[in-house]
């Protein structure tokens, strides 16, 4: 498992170091797109394409371990 | 996944779907008329859901001591093409400021004055002869205040519950008394009674490319409708504006700071379409200006930010914090300076702000026993046809508070609420677990892109006619028929998407349906088939309901001649479409 979770679009990385597993943006994100990992006590991007990079998550992140961009994802629907 | 079917049965007084500010207002008024036991449900987080969690800093409130009566009044009815409800109007302007106190007394901060007046801007519908300027507060920390505010009046918050349902009382369908939800993580269902129920949950924005609007996807106006309650103005939508690169917002404060709109050979050209308000219009004739631009091979349009000044970044810093963290990650602002020329579009918006939704009275009650409404879930009536006088925040403050105090006092005359029913119940959760039990359904998303293709156009949401309106309800239909029974739900979050995309399908029939209806140009409903605003023939409502499965459409002249204001003709070409003709 690599330290952090990175993708291109709406919400890219949680810094899985930096993260103390506090839950607060699972907790308040508008679009229900973060869930939280009881085992690595850790929350992971479950449903990207719903995010919609209000950076919300960012802001409220204690620790710092959230970064978002504005680019919207591609809205096309994908073979898989 | 296990979602389990059955039922979690919970009890109140009062149940208040959506906790934005009408539903933060409501509960908290509710609660100061006496009501115990309130319940506020939100499919989001109550203070970080939801648009006004994203408000754009400007809240359009008229003050007394500062502002003149009549140019406000005149302004709203002018804005809002003689389709308001004028006694709302009336009662949103008079009661405007005192939500603002109540506001303050709860921690929201406003932008003040050294000598601690309220520092405002001329934002959209602001004129020199006729200035009309916006109070500004700080983004996100306004509905923080107000959860805090739920927190200390002791109101419980129910989060992640998505209401999806309105229950009828039993033997009496006119009567509602509660609603049907499901958690978003764990599935279970809830079953919530209540002697009163005030709708809360916003407009409907389609998930369009306006910024941080996607959850808001019209579910108080398709329960509503469901349940058999009246809706209103669905023919009149918002048409924001967006930068075209990412979904932005703010566009009052993007526009009092100075933006200037240009077209491809970077000519201003607002002040041909609208003399006096030029670049601070309101946002469907800019959305129209820009249309008639961009169709005359002018386009594509930019917003010039040349005039914008340190300061003005440092304001949008404080006032749109959420706005100036996307300008800095998309590489727009660096250092205290902003790029220069952005190009930007407009965005059919739905009814976020103004325009359609749940028909209400002056006291906020729907056409059903039982049922409020406050906020963007109701019709706008205050605002009519476009709202910069009654905007959503505000209007939703002193809706709120109204719907609050009538429902206390609907709950003090009705000593015991009437019993579910149950066959009703055994229906409407088989009817909401079916997209999990399908196997080899589509995805919700596949849906929601399908409506998007069929209302986002510019030539389906702000150049209308006739026969697009008709081809637009016939791709509508035939995903109603052949899409839309066979969506599929992995879990519990694709639960929710699924019934939002379901809503934007209701929403969207409602809309090309009353737009098609509405043989006139009025504001944002232009239609190129007709182009003259027709005050003889369509000073008139569209009102439409349910029944049997089917849309029922009915007209209702609206009451001019009692209203302090009347247009001043029968007949006028929409001014748009002048301009256009004019110039070009």
């Amino acid at each position: 498992m690599s330290a952090i979770t990175e993708v291109n679009m709406g919400i890219q990385k949680i810094d899985r170091e930096l993260c103390n597993g506090c839950q607060r943006c699972v907790q308040i994100c508008p679009q229900d797109v973060l869930r939280f990992d009881p085992k690595e006590k850790r929350p992971h991007i479950q449903y990207l394409r719903d995010c919609q990079s209000c950076f919300l998550c960012e802001i409220e992140c204690p620790k710092e371990a959230i970064y978002v961009t504005p680019f919207r994802e591609k809205r096309a629907i994908l073979a898989w | 996944m296990r979602f389990d079917k059955n039922l979690q049965s919970i009890s109140s007084d009062l149940l208040i779907i959506g906790g934005g500010p009408a539903g933060c207002f409501a509960a908290l008024k509710a609660k100061e008329a006496g009501v115990r036991d309130i319940l506020v449900v939100d499919k989001g987080y109550v203070g970080k859901s939801g648009c006004a969690t994203f408000g754009a800093g400007s809240f359009k409130g008229f003050i007394p001591q500062e502002d003149s009566y009549e140019i406000w009044f005149g302004k709203a009815v002018e804005a809002g093409c003689y389709m308001n409800d004028q006694d709302w109007t009336r009662v949103h302007l008079q009661g405007v400021f005192e939500r603002v106190k109540d506001l303050e007394t709860w921690g929201v901060e406003f932008e003040k004055n050294p000598n601690g007046s309220y520092r405002r801007i001329e934002g959209q519908g602001s004129s020199d002869l006729r200035p009309i300027k916006t109070l500004m507060f700080h983004g996100p920390q306004l509905m923080h205040q107000l959860r805090l505010a739920l927190k200390r009046a002791k109101i419980p918050i129910l989060d992640k519950v998505m209401v999806t349902h309105l229950l009828h009382a039993r033997k009496r369908p006119e009567v509602i008394t509660g609603g049907l939800g499901f958690h978003l993580e764990t599935g279970e269902l809830r079953a919530i009674s209540a002697k009163a129920t005030i709708l809360t949950c916003g407009g409907q924005s389609y998930k369009s490319n306006y910024a941080f609007q996607k959850m808001v996807t019209g579910d108080g106006h398709i329960m509503a409708l469901e349940a058999g309650a009246e809706l209103s103005n669905y023919e009149f939508t918002d048409h924001h504006l967006s930068y075209a690169g990412f979904d932005t917002t703010g566009m009052n404060v993007l526009q009092g700071l100075g933006g200037i709109f240009v077209n491809r050979h970077g000519d201003p050209f607002m002040e041909k379409y609208d003399p006096e308000h030029g670049n601070r219009a309101n946002l469907n004739t800019i959305s129209a200006s820009m249309a008639m631009e961009v169709k005359e091979g002018r386009g594509p349009i930019y917003l010039d930010f040349s005039q914008y000044t340190p300061e003005s970044i440092e304001l949008i810093k404080r006032v749109l914090p959420i706005l100036y963290l996307a300008f800095l990650r998309g590489g727009l602002i660096r250092g205290d300076q902003i790029v220069p020329k952005l190009e930007w579009v407009s965005v059919n918006c739905g009814n976020v702000g103004f325009g359609g939704g749940v028909r209400i009275n002056l006291s906020c009650e729907s056409s059903l026993e039982g049922l409020f409404a406050a906020g963007d879930a109701t019709c706008g009536p205050a605002s009519g046809v476009e709202g910069f006088c009654a905007y959503a925040i505000p209007f939703a403050t002193t809706s709120g508070a109204k719907a609050g105090y009538s429902a206390a006092a609907f709950i003090r005359n009705r000593k015991r609420g009437y019993a579910f029913d149950p066959s009703q119940i055994r229906r409407q959760t088989n009817q909401l677990l079916e997209p999990l039990l399908r196997k080899h359904g589509d995805e919700p998303e596949v849906l929601t892109l399908r409506v998007q293709e069929i209302i986002l156009p510019m030539e389906r949401y702000l150049l209308r006619h006739r026969d697009r309106l008709l081809r637009g309800i016939r791709e509508i239909e035939d995903l109603k028929r052949n899409l839309l029974p066979y969506i599929k739900a992995h879990d519990p979050h694709y639960l929710r998407m699924a019934v939002e995309a379901k809503n934007m399908l209701l929403s969207a029939e409602c809309f090309l349906k009353t737009a098609l209806m509405r043989e006139e140009s009025r504001g944002s409903h232009l239609r190129e088939d007709f182009s003259f605003t027709d005050n003889k023939n369509w000073l008139k409502w569209i009102i439409l309901r349910q029944k049997d499965g089917k849309l029922k459409f009915r007209k209702e002249p609206v009451p001019i001649s009692r209203y302090p204001l009347q247009p001043s003709a029968d007949r006028i070409k929409h001014p748009i479409i002048e301009a256009n003709e004019r110039y070009h």
